[in-house]
């Protein structure tokens, strides 16, 4: 049975190839043709937006065809002088002068990382996971640590596309990315904070490993509290949730990728992950090759919607079973935008 | 009905160049190898990095950080068989987060001239300000998709090398990302 997304290739690249719509999809499977005809008339519209994208201006283009051959010539310089090198004391010139940079860089680190006051100060900028935020500041779980970031009035804190926020309105789960500094030893002072806007599963979606590595973290500092610190209050009253949903989202993307590798098997456990992870799977985009499954059900729920509502008894109680089946159809989120079950069972 | 074959001006365009034939060109920093590779792939560079910004000054100075930064490294590229494009396409994908990341900005395409002919579609396309909107607002890999497949016209071959994936997932990515874009487009219809 081909599934959606191999019949939406075929037809869009029957399409490029300069075939006609009506008669492309008509050679593909009855079930996705309304869908192809909706997909096809959209990626067209995408097409013709694209024919209307600016060109470069003629003056970029120069510049970059002039920057370009700037550094081909540079590349060529350092090749001939590469070549041309001799050693000192059998230590080659181009390693005496990368232990003289590195001197130089070391010492102009530690210049520019004091002060005035003579306080060592560092740049700061990561991203993390927020677990907590109040009193004007973050926690925030990163790759390598539980950071507590001072946020001060002045900091920028923003969407990521730009739009200003107050600091309350991030909620721990969120992803952030922090610039700042720090003196040694001390908190993370931001001058700027950004919150992700597909959140954590679109954050986990596009850095499985690093969402895998930040769950991991969690855990392992909530394993290793024992003493009665602010920060292990922190952990044990609020991360257990936040462990919980990052662990789900990081085994989702695992088995997405697993799913997308191996497809059969492996795609099934998506279904039953969801099954028992709903939270987990209520995000825009479906969990991968589950998604033509998905939306089958989805379109059959909506016929059997209609029928349900027209006093089609057997259809109601299909409606109940194909809940069952997908329970993720029958939540709030996007995909499933069905009516819920107890609204259903008519 | 609307006629794709009307709307379609010409052939896909030409297949990127294959890996083989121009590397060693390119490795011996040939001047003619350059300027053909900057002919052929600045305006796809261009393209690719503008949906993501969705800005074009912006756009303009990637796509010439992607061939400056080519040049620097011609010298350890490995020719896996993928056509050069992919590489820089690799190369304008780093490129291009990096400003994202920096500048936090997504696509706001300025659209005012567009004319989108609307009365077949009707999932909510009213103007393209929308569908720059719904651009937007995909992930970055569906943002990459729909800029590689129907911006610059990428074959499912090129788009994978160029994402890096197997064919099969840029099948999935390109029906994720129209099925995210349909949704936001008109929310209401996806009900």
């Amino acid at each position: 049975m081909m599934r959606y997304h191999e019949a939406l290739s075929r037809c869009l690249e029957a399409i490029a190839e300069g075939r006609d719509l009506d008669t492309v999809i008509a050679a593909l499977p009855a079930r996705h043709r309304d869908r192809l005809r909706r997909d096809a008339t959209l990626a067209e519209a995408v097409r013709r937006h694209a024919a209307t994208v600016p060109a470069p201006s003629a003056a970029a283009e120069a510049n970059a065809l002039s920057r370009l051959n700037a550094e081909l010539s540079s590349v060529r310089a350092s090749r001939e002088t590469s070549t041309s090198r001799s050693g000192f004391f059998g230590v080659p010139r181009f390693a005496l002068a990368g232990l003289f940079l590195a001197a130089l860089l070391v010492g102009v680190s530690f210049l520019l990382s004091y002060s005035d006051e003579g306080v060592r100060v560092e740049a700061a900028e990561f991203e993390g996971v927020v677990v907590a935020n109040g009193d004007g500041s973050l926690t925030v779980q990163t790759l390598d640590t539980l950071e507590e970031v001072m946020v001060p009035l002045e900091a920028q804190v923003l969407d990521e596309n730009g739009t200003p926020l107050e600091l309350g309105a991030i909620e721990a789960g969120e992803v952030v990315v922090v610039h700042g500094d720090r003196e040694r030893g001390g908190p993370v002072r931001a001058f700027d904070v950004r919150r992700r806007l597909d959140g954590l599963p679109g954050w986990c979606d596009e850095n499985a490993e690093r969402c895998r590595r930040i769950a991991q973290n969690l855990k392992d500092a909530q394993a290793r509290c024992e003493s009665d610190t602010q920060v292990c209050r922190l952990l044990h009253d609020r991360a257990a949730d936040l462990i919980t949903r990052v662990t789900d989202v990081a085994d989702l993307e695992d088995l997405r990728q697993r799913c997308l590798n191996a497809g059969g098997e492996e795609c099934r456990d998506i279904t039953s992950f969801c099954r028992e992870h709903p939270d987990a799977c209520t995000r825009d985009f479906p969990p991968g090759p589950v998604v033509d499954r998905l939306e089958d059900a989805r379109d059959r729920l909506q016929q059997l919607d209609g029928a349900c509502g027209e006093r089609d008894t057997r259809a109601c109680r299909n409606i109940a079973q194909l809940c069952a089946e997908h329970p993720v159809l029958c939540t709030d989120a996007p995909l499933r935008d069905a009516p819920a079950p107890d609204q259903r069972t008519r | 009905m609307l006629s794709l074959t009307e709307v379609r001006t010409g052939p896909r365009q030409q297949a990127l160049p294959k890996a083989s034939e121009p590397i060693a060109a390119l490795i011996a920093l040939e001047p003619q190898a350059w300027q053909d590779l900057f002919e052929g792939h600045f305006r796809k560079m261009y393209n690719f990095a503008y949906v993501r910004t969705g800005d074009a000054h912006l756009a303009e100075e990637i796509a010439s950080e992607v061939f400056a930064a080519a040049a620097r490294a011609i010298s350890r590229y490995r020719d896996t068989g993928a056509p050069i494009g992919a590489w820089l396409y690799r190369i304008a994908r780093n490129i291009t987060a990096d400003y994202v990341d920096r500048r936090a900005r997504r696509p706001v395409v300025s659209i005012d001239t567009v004319q989108l002919e609307t009365e077949n579609l009707t999932l909510g396309v009213e103007n393209a300000a929308d569908l720059a909107q719904c651009v937007a607002r995909l992930t970055r890999e569906q943002q990459e998709v729909i800029a590689l497949r129907f911006y610059n016209d990428c074959s499912l071959q090129e788009a994978a090398a160029a994402l890096g994936k197997s064919v099969g997932a840029v099948k999935l990515l390109q029906h994720r990302a129209l099925a995210a874009l349909r949704r936001h487009l008109d929310p209401e219809a996806t009900r």
